[in-house]
């Protein structure tokens, strides 16, 4: 008997092995089209990053050695991102954020179509955690304002807006572009 | 998600309390009496040291000084700090190095009283599209002690062999959390609960400790994160000396 089970065990463990190794031959992770942990910053503002308008500093959030980025009055800042198209149309946005009761962000992504108008796709980070203090982590896709996803297009600018009357502090960011699903391909 | 300390620290406190099992008071002789020995006036505890023989009833060497070695479990998980450490990326399931140096006195045969300098180091790593990023709470805790024992085996008027202790400890220090070289500071507060298995000889001893640490966190950084008194096992191995 303990023979046996010994043996059921050793296949099943066979089993699991090959199902990993079979199962899952694509890359489980996302196409990244934009990420900026803030922990640095170039004559005060994040690097790269335009702030077109409100104040946007930089501060520490978990601890003193990890930065983010603190966005009062109305802060609108974009990223460029043209040129880095992955090919897939299942954009979503990841944020770690923290936001004053009645404040959020609106995270937003350009996109052209053969040099035409922009299409914009955007998310709006959930409502703030009951302990305002405390960082949450907010995760969704892109939609336009029908909530649809993009139907293709060539990424031309990200853009971070500051949604109230408060602030909030943005930690991390991504932007991603491509199949969100693990194994999905 | 299912952490596998916790499990861990249970098999700890089951093992702990079977050990419980055929303790004898110090400072009675373990061995069975003899086969023509009275057994009606044995007494069911220890006699007092008073009532020993001077020779017996001197405590041989009452300073005692140890070094610990061991892990512990600092288990964040349910609580501010451990909620944004984890949000912020950072796995939780290290143990942590514990270290000690301990120093006592007995009092009287079966009590000692004493104080300990604790340091306790967890580190948590956080991997992903950067670089990995280290994060390190490290504690150090100056506790008092008073730990009574009992003698499980061996020559226990003369405090050698095997012995079993109830520790119980209260302490506080320092909090010191790092971050990419940068650390912030905070106090916290232990009350320890300990169970001790000891093998001593006449100068020279060696044993294990299980702790069943609660600590009280304050806030540290900026978001002043803490912990409330949460459960922290600790389980060491320990040489002693004494003269």
């Amino acid at each position: 008997m303990v023979t046996t089970n010994r043996l059921l065990l050793g296949l099943l463990l066979v089993a699991a092995l090959a199902l990993t190794a079979a199962g899952c031959p694509c890359n489980n992770g996302r196409p990244v089209l934009a990420y900026d942990g803030f922990d640095s910053t170039c004559t005060g503002s994040p690097c790269g990053w335009q702030v077109e308008a409100g104040q946007v500093a930089s501060v520490a959030t978990l601890h003193p050695g990890e930065r983010g980025l603190h966005l009062a009055s109305g802060a609108v800042l974009s990223l460029e991102v043209a040129g880095r198209d992955i090919g897939s149309s299942e954009e979503a946005v990841e944020a770690l954020l923290r936001c004053d009761a009645g404040t959020t962000v609106r995270f937003s992504l350009a996109l052209t179509h053969e040099g035409a108008s922009d299409t914009i796709i955007s998310a709006t980070a959930d409502a703030p955690a009951a302990d305002a203090r405390l960082f949450t982590r907010f995760e969704g896709p892109l939609l336009d304002d029908a909530g649809a996803e993009a139907s293709g297009g060539t990424p031309e600018r990200v853009r971070l807006e500051l949604v109230g009357p408060g602030t909030c502090d943005v930690d991390e960011l991504f932007f991603y572009r491509g199949p969100t699903a693990f194994c999905d391909g | 998600m299912v952490r596998p300390r916790r499990p861990l620290a249970v098999a700890l406190s089951a093992a702990a309390l079977l050990g419980l099992a055929g303790l004898a008071p110090r400072g009675a002789r373990a061995e069975p009496p003899a086969a023509d020995a009275p057994t009606a006036d044995v007494p069911a505890v220890a006699a007092p040291a008073d009532a020993l023989p001077a020779e017996a009833s001197e405590i041989p060497s009452p300073w005692r000084l140890g070094l610990e070695l061991g892990f512990g479990f600092p288990l964040l998980d349910d609580t501010d700090l451990g909620d944004q450490l984890i949000r912020f990326g950072y796995e939780l399931s290290e143990p942590g190095f514990h270290g000690a140096v301990t120093f006592d006195r007995a009092f009287f045969s079966w009590l000692r009283v004493g104080g300990t300098l604790v340091v306790d180091t967890v580190g948590t790593e956080r991997r992903g599209i950067r670089d990995p990023v280290e994060t390190r709470l490290t504690r150090v805790t100056a506790l008092a002690y008073a730990e009574a024992t009992f003698c499980i085996e061996g020559h226990c008027e003369r405090d050698f062999g095997i012995q079993f202790g109830l520790r119980l400890g209260a302490g506080a220090g320092p909090t010191v959390w790092t971050l990419r070289g940068e650390a912030t500071t905070g106090a916290h507060v232990v009350l320890e609960p300990a169970l001790l298995w000891d093998l001593m000889a006449e100068h020279f001893g060696v044993g294990l400790r299980i702790g069943y640490g609660f600590v009280w966190q304050s806030g540290l950084g900026p978001l002043d994160v803490g912990t409330p008194f949460i459960w922290s096992p600790t389980l060491a191995f320990r040489v002693l000396a004494r003269w």
